[in-house]
This record gives C-alpha cells, sequence and structure tokens, in this order.
C-alpha cells in the first residue's frame, strides 16, 4: 500500500469533512427542493398550488436545480476524498450498530452516485447506459438519497457538532495544502463547473460556456428545440390542409382553422422556453389566448383545460393547464415565434405557450383543447 | 443517543423505504437494470476515480518541488472534475441528426479550452509560490 505524503494525509479532518458535507448537504437540499417542484408540475399532489407568475420562476428553480447538480461533482469528489481511508478499515464493522451505519453509508454512496450520473446522462441526452425511465428513477432514488443523508446527520451529528464548534487545529506546517487552500480550490472546481456550462440558461454566459449541453442562441427561428417533428411523427398531420383544431366546451365543439385562428385577436408574449434539462431561452410568441379560445366553447376563468398533441404515443402528448396558467392573459396558443410562422419544430400549426412552466408541458402540434380535466 | 438523532435515522428509514417502493412499484423502471446501475454507481467512485485521483496526487507529491506541488494537485483536481461532467458530451453519443441544436457544440474543443484556462491558473500560481518561496528564503524570518 503506498503510504500517502504527510502532507497530503494531514490535510484530512473532521472540520474539513465537516465544512464539505455542510456545503454538501447545502447542494443536495436545493436539488432535492428543486427537484420536487419539477415533479409537482408535472404531477401536482393535491395541496400543490403552481402560480403563473413570475414568468421565469421554474427557469430559475430548474436552472438551480442542474447548475447545483453539477456543482455537486467536484463536492462529492472532495468528500469521498475526505473520508476514503476509513473506506479500508479493518474489521468492515465494530458491531452490529457500526455495520448498519456502514450500510446506510452505501446506500448514500450509492444514491448520490446515481443521481449524479443519471443526471448527467440525461442532459447530455445519452439514455443507453441507464436501462430504466430516467425521470421516474431519478425521482424515486432522490427520496432514498434524501433517506440516507437524514441518517448520515443523525449518526455523524456529534462529530459535526464538535468538529464545527472546537477551537480550529492549525494547518499544517510547510508546503503542502492548508484546509483553506483545499476549500479555496473546492470552490474553484465548482467555479469553472458552473461557468462552463450554465450559459445554456443564463444567455449572457452563453459565448463562454463552452461545455453547456445547449445553447440558447441555437435553434431553428433562435430557439433550441428538445423534440422534432421528424421523431414525434407529426409531420404529414401538421402540414396537412385539412388541418382544425378541435374545441371541446360545455356549450360544444368547434372546429378552427390556421385562418380561423389567425382571425381571432393576437397577442403577443415575451416568455422562456424552460426544459426540464436545465436549458432556457427566451422567446417572443404571437398568438390567441388560451382563455379567449376557450370561452368561444362556454369556458370560463375558473375552468382548467386539457390540451391534446397530433403526436401519439408520447408520455407529453396531452398536458393539464391548471387554473392560474389557464386564466392568465399571457397563456397563448401560439402561431408565430419571433414574428415569424412557427416552425414545425416549434409546433407548427400552433403550439402551446404558457408562463412559469416546463417545456415538457408546452404542448406542440395541438390537435385539441378541452375544458376541464383529462 | 438524543431524541434528535433518533428522530433523524427514524426519518430517514422511512424515506428511504418509500422511494425503494416507489422503484419497485414503477413499470418504467425495471428491478436489474436499475440495481445493475445502483451498484456502478456506489462503486465507481471509490474503487474507479479515487484510485486515481490518490495516485495522481501521491506522484505529484512524491516528483513535484513544493512550490508546484499545491498548483498541480488543485489543477488536477479541477480537470478530473471538469472532464467528469463533460465525458457524455465529448463522447457525443446523445447527438441527434434531427435535433440540431441538442449538444450543439464542439465539446473536445470546449474542454481543451476550459484545461487551458486551468493550467494557465496553474502556471501563474506556481510563478507565484516560486517567487515568494525565493523571496522568503532570502528575508530570515523574524518570528
Amino acid at each position: 500500500m503506498v503510504r500517502l505524503p504527510r502532507a497530503v494525509s494531514r490535510l484530512r479532518s473532521p472540520r474539513l469533512t465537516s465544512q464539505l458535507g455542510l456545503m454538501l448537504g447545502t447542494a443536495f437540499a436545493i436539488c432535492l427542493l428543486t427537484g420536487y417542484i419539477s415533479h409537482a408540475i408535472q404531477h401536482p399532489p393535491g395541496w400543490f398550488f403552481w402560480p403563473s407568475r413570475p414568468v421565469g420562476l421554474y427557469r430559475v428553480t430548474q436552472g438551480l436545480h442542474v447548475a447545483t447538480g453539477l456543482a455537486i461533482v467536484p463536492l462529492l469528489g472532495a468528500k469521498i476524498w475526505s473520508v476514503y481511508p476509513k473506506l479500508f478499515r479493518w474489521p468492515p464493522a465494530r458491531d452490529l450498530a457500526h455495520g448498519l451505519e456502514r450500510l446506510s453509508l452505501a446506500i448514500l454512496v450509492a444514491a448520490a452516485g446515481f443521481q449524479v450520473l443519471t443526471g448527467l446522462l440525461n442532459i447530455a441526452r445519452w439514455y443507453a447506459p441507464m436501462g430504466f425511465f430516467f425521470t421516474v428513477a431519478h425521482f424515486w432514488t432522490a427520496w432514498i438519497a434524501a433517506g440516507a443523508i437524514l441518517i448520515h446527520i443523525g449518526v455523524k451529528l456529534p462529530i459535526l457538532r464538535r468538529a464545527l464548534t472546537a477551537k480550529v487545529r492549525p494547518t499544517p506546517a510547510g508546503d503542502g495544502w492548508t484546509r483553506r487552500g483545499f476549500l479555496v480550490t473546492v470552490g474553484a472546481a465548482i467555479g469553472v463547473v458552473t461557468v462552463a456550462t450554465v450559459g445554456q440558461t443564463i444567455r449572457p454566459l452563453a459565448g463562454i460556456s463552452v461545455l453547456a449541453p445547449r445553447d440558447p442562441r441555437i435553434g431553428v427561428q433562435g430557439v433550441p428545440v428538445n423534440g422534432s417533428a421528424a421523431s414525434a411523427g407529426v409531420r404529414d398531420r401538421a402540414l396537412h390542409s385539412a388541418y382544425k383544431l378541435e374545441l371541446i366546451g360545455p356549450s360544444g365543439t368547434k372546429l378552427l382553422s390556421l385562418a380561423d385562428l389567425a382571425a381571432l385577436p393576437q397577442y403577443t408574449a415575451s416568455l422562456p422556453i424552460t426544459c426540464v434539462e436545465g436549458w432556457s431561452a427566451d422567446a417572443v410568441w404571437t398568438g390567441v389566448r388560451l382563455r379567449d379560445l376557450t370561452a368561444l366553447v362556454g369556458g370560463g376563468a375558473d375552468d382548467v383545460v386539457t390540451v391534446e398533441s397530433l403526436q401519439e404515443n408520447s408520455p407529453y402528448r396531452t398536458s393539464t393547464v391548471e387554473q392560474p396558467h389557464a386564466r392568465d392573459p399571457l397563456t397563448l396558443v401560439a402561431l408565430r415565434l419571433h414574428g415569424e410562422t412557427l416552425d414545425l419544430d416549434h409546433g407548427y400549426p400552433c403550439r402551446l405557450i404558457a408562463p412559469n412552466r416546463p417545456g415538457v408541458l408546452q404542448t406542440k402540434w395541438l390537435a385539441r383543447i378541452t375544458v376541464g380535466a383529462a | 443517543m438524543t431524541l434528535l438523532r433518533r428522530l433523524l435515522i427514524a426519518a430517514g428509514l422511512v424515506v428511504i423505504v418509500i422511494g425503494a417502493i416507489g422503484v419497485l412499484r414503477s413499470a418504467s423502471v425495471g428491478f436489474w437494470p436499475y440495481v445493475r446501475f445502483l451498484f456502478v454507481s456506489a462503486v465507481y467512485a471509490d474503487l474507479l476515480v479515487m484510485p486515481l485521483v490518490l495516485l495522481a496526487g501521491v506522484l505529484a507529491a512524491r516528483l513535484l518541488p513544493p512550490w508546484l506541488r499545491v498548483p498541480v494537485q488543485a489543477g488536477l483536481y479541477v480537470s478530473a472534475a471538469v472532464a467528469f461532467i463533460s465525458l457524455p458530451l465529448v463522447l457525443g453519443y446523445g447527438r441527434d441528426s434531427s435535433l440540431p441544436s441538442a449538444l450543439p457544440r464542439d465539446y473536445p474543443r470546449g474542454l481543451l479550452i476550459v484545461l487551458a484556462f486551468v493550467w494557465a491558473a496553474v502556471v501563474v500560481a506556481s510563478v507565484w509560490r516560486f517567487v515568494r518561496s525565493r523571496s522568503s528564503r532570502r528575508t530570515p524570518a523574524s518570528t
């Protein structure tokens, strides 16, 4: 076994591990909270309320989710390094309690590593190594990670308290690392990772975020696309000359052609398109207010609305527009993007665009709008 | 053990069980693919990444003069973090010809640019430490 140089091994201390643990715990808390928000918007429990304003709130929470997840990589590395020799402690467990504690640690390391790896693969759109549906596995494993973190804090609380309140041990003498220097380096690593990627949602940084999975400036009509018309299999029906949008409400059913939609009062709204993958882009949309359309078939201000796509066989082919969004004057059935007719990949003939919602719920290639829940 | 610690551990157990049941009940998450991935997640950091990191750190500590040691170790650590997060992008298996706006950048080039910045910072820090170590050797310590 290689003997570690003294200056390196002396850097490890309960204080350093506790400080890294606090940083990591905070980062995980941010990811768990923002992740749960994103989940609840898409699968709202009865008690959950998500407003339609501020229009860019989801952009902040989901941008933060992915940026924090990326920042966890160097933090997790440093934290594991700080306790690494303990991994090979022999015997592996002193007694049953110690053995259970180490088992909970194995669960923590596995679940945390799982969340980081699957998240990275998902933003890089590389689904094959996972072999399961990402969002569902990422959601439930977050619970496992959260539980393991609670147990870890419960077990380590006395060490954590002592390490953070005790008199600071002098940093090792010589030319090696200081504790502060090490923490500054961890901060630098987080900074580099963040600057290299966060331009996918903070547009002014897009030019220097050379490792961002997206560039908010790149895409047809200047806006990135996450699902093409070709892969959705909607091309022929979307371009068909007989296309009609079906409206269903308490007072009956109406069929509107693209010309009928264009003849209704048009409004323009500046709304970001925000992907669950953490990127977002500003866009200017023009179209008919959703509430004006539902009013044509007897819908009221308090109604929930269901929109359906021409797309078939996709978990995101329909979405429910909850009341705050359905009544919001900024919620449009958009016909134009940046002043041009909507591109097929952006949802031509028309798509939903609402403030403060994930992109997967901004249904494209609309076929039907129904007043009421699905 | 205090009440707070007992509560934290009990709550943690409950939350883990909720997550595990959630995984088991999800039709879109197969048991074996999930367990396999979880196992890989548990060991890749400890058994693959960390030995490499330690080896690089030990080599740097053994072979480099003191003024160069810490900047190089810091540079290796930051480079490892950047390489790790960019690997799936650099490999580019997620590219889709029908989606040109997804993964639109030249990621190998991006990684080289970031590493060039990191190592430029390492050079600056090393020069600074070198100059400082020489000047402190010339002026005898008064303490």
